[in-house]
């Protein structure tokens, strides 16, 4: 629960920085001004997506579904279109034939 | 020697994919899905190439420069979140199910899991028809291409048409592993030729700065976000929403040998979408200075007809090179997945596979396959709006089909009635605004605020409705897609 909060509040986060103008470079305005030799605009926004990156990793810590990837990494995969022969009907049908 | 370039390029796509062939396993889950043996780089390279079209280059750089460096807060700054989270979110929770039920298809999940024939078979319509907007991107994107930078030697729908001819051709020997090292070699070509695209424009005009100070006197609008509006900003996050339910992406993300594979794919791809999003924007904004007239149809050859102006020869042929490379790499997983869907979807689960031999069946997979193809290059005669119009209607659809997934995998009460009432509601909507002309009510496209908003609100509220007022999952269902978790 707590992890599934704290991924939460930084994907909150990631889109409020997306969403929120702190410089100033949506009104109508807003001066073309330059950092590095590209419009701030768009520094902004390669920043944000670097950020992005970084905040993922973290992501990737709290809303990694550990118990559910270790169940399908031991399980013996089936082969493509040579599940076990058809029971009768509904989910289980489908779920004993992927390749149907 | 542009045109030479590009018979190289070709030849080399060609020599790859067959030389990929030598390596198939000579099963039909090596030839689907790897064999579920991809490793974390290639699975990043290829989920990349196939997400990124002539959209990311043709498209983006045709939208900033109509609209300005705002675009990349619109679709790069946004998918480099919203992509990798339903990577982290969908992906592998979606590969945790391939390997435990043997899935190659979407379509096979859905109908397992929601325990109806029925809605395999209106999804299986859906996807197609979405997939054929798609498919046009690359094919406009090539013919476009081919046809501006030989200066009108090889006809717009020659270049389509050679595309067409060479994907079929490695998609048909290589199978998924084959266009998987295609699409690594093609993403490489793509990320390094936008970077020294822009490096030679940039120093043709005098550097960034100078450069910049030339658009800032004309058109200074185009150095802010002030034309995009506040809605449009927030409804465009939805966009790249879509990724949850290509097709080609969901039988990318089983081909991966382990789960980890998906961690680097998480934390490179906002990396990668820079990269590739950075160069086309701000060429796209400095065609402005060369070609301040542009219209239309026209905007889609800025970045073709910067190059073509500044460093004609060598570097024309590889950003035709670098162009194609982006259609070929999502147009053959495309490609792969029609044939997938068909064969598996169509051919096997309604039992006409007993009636043919092997060698049948795949003739009849590639038949559909030639089909799909055919009328999407008739389309592309026909069709009129932008590569960036075409794009964001595609993901429009994908997008607001979103609910479907995140209901089937979150959501125990999720029903088959739920899924059909959400899948009907996005074809009939779509299909309304897309081909019938509709418009929302402007309450609804307030601030610049997208259709795609309207469509996956409409979409997840028939899924919690149709789920609601029909009889839950059998609980054999919720044991098999909803195993007890345990503790971590």
């Amino acid at each position: 629960m707590i992890r599934a909060s704290l991924v939460a509040g930084l994907v909150a986060a990631l889109l409020a920085l997306h969403q929120l103008d702190p410089l100033g470079l949506r009104t109508a305005a807003a001066e073309p001004r330059l950092f590095l030799g590209l419009p701030l605009a768009l520094a902004y926004h390669l920043g944000y997506c670097l950020l992005a990156a970084g905040a993922l990793a973290l992501a990737l810590r709290w809303a990694w579904p550990t118990a559910l990837l270790r169940t399908a990494e031991a399980s013996v995969p089936r082969p493509a279109g040579e599940g076990p022969a058809a029971p009768a009907t509904g989910a289980a049908r489908s779920l004993g034939q992927p390749g149907s | 020697m542009t045109l030479l370039i590009v018979a190289l390029y070709l030849a080399v796509v060609l020599a790859v994919g067959v030389a990929s062939s030598r390596v198939f396993r000579g099963t039909g889950e090596d030839f689907f899905v790897a064999s579920r043996s991809i490793g974390p780089l290639l699975l990043l390279v290829s989920l990349f190439g196939a997400h990124m079209t002539s959209f990311s280059l043709l498209g983006a750089s045709a939208e900033a420069y109509q609209r300005g460096v705002g675009v990349f807060a619109l679709m790069a700054s946004s998918s480099a979140v919203v992509a990798p989270l339903l990577f982290l979110l969908v992906g592998t929770r979606v590969w945790a199910l391939g390997k435990r039920f043997g899935y190659v298809t979407q379509v096979q999940y859905f109908r397992a899991r929601f325990e109806s024939d029925a809605l395999g078979v209106v999804l299986f319509v859906v996807l197609v028809g979405l997939l054929l907007p798609y498919l046009l991107i690359g094919l406009l994107g090539a013919g476009l291409t081919l046809s501006q930078i030989t200066g009108g030697l090889v006809a717009d729908w020659l270049g389509s048409l050679l595309v067409v001819l060479v994907v079929l051709a490695y998609t048909t020997y290589g199978g998924m592993r084959g266009t998987m090292w295609v699409n690594a070699f093609q993403t490489s070509v793509f990320l390094v030729v936008g970077a020294v695209a822009l490096t030679v424009v940039v120093r043709a005009l005098g550097g960034l700065e100078a450069a910049m100070g030339q658009v800032a006197a004309t058109q200074p609008q185009l150095l802010t976000l002030a034309p995009i509006g506040r809605g449009e900003l927030l409804t465009y996050l939805l966009i790249p929403a879509s990724v949850g339910m290509f097709p080609h992406l969901f039988q990318h993300w089983l081909t991966a040998e382990r789960a980890s594979a998906f961690r680097v794919s998480v934390i490179g791809y906002p990396l990668c979408i820079a990269m590739v999003w950075l160069p086309s924007i701000l060429l796209g904004v400095l065609g402005r200075i060369d070609f301040p007239a542009l219209a239309g149809r026209e905007t889609s050859t800025v970045l073709v007809r910067l190059i073509d102006l500044h460093a004609p020869g060598l570097l024309s042929g590889l950003l035709a090179a670098g162009i194609l490379s982006a259609v070929f790499s999502s147009f053959d997983s495309q490609v792969l997945a029609l044939g997938t869907m068909f064969t598996h979807d169509v051919v096997r689960h309604h039992g006409l596979h007993d009636r043919m031999t092997s060698r049948q069946e795949v003739v009849v997979g590639r038949l559909f396959v030639v089909v799909v193809l055919a009328v999407a290059f008739a389309l592309s005669r026909w069709v009129t709006p932008s590569i960036f119009k075409l794009g964001i209607w595609c993901f429009t659809g994908f997008a607001a089909l979103l609910p479907i997934v995140l209901a089937a995998l979150f959501w125990r009460r999720a029903t088959a009635v739920g899924a059909l009432a959400a899948t009907l509601t996005v074809a009939l909507g779509w299909t309304w605004l897309v081909l019938g002309g509709g418009t929302l009510p402007a309450a609804l496209t307030a601030a610049g605020a997208m259709p795609v908003a309207t469509l996956t609100v409409a979409s997840a509220a028939a899924m919690v409705v149709g789920s609601l007022l029909s009889r839950p999952p059998s609980a054999a269902t919720l044991a098999a897609f909803f195993p007890a978790e345990e503790p971590r």
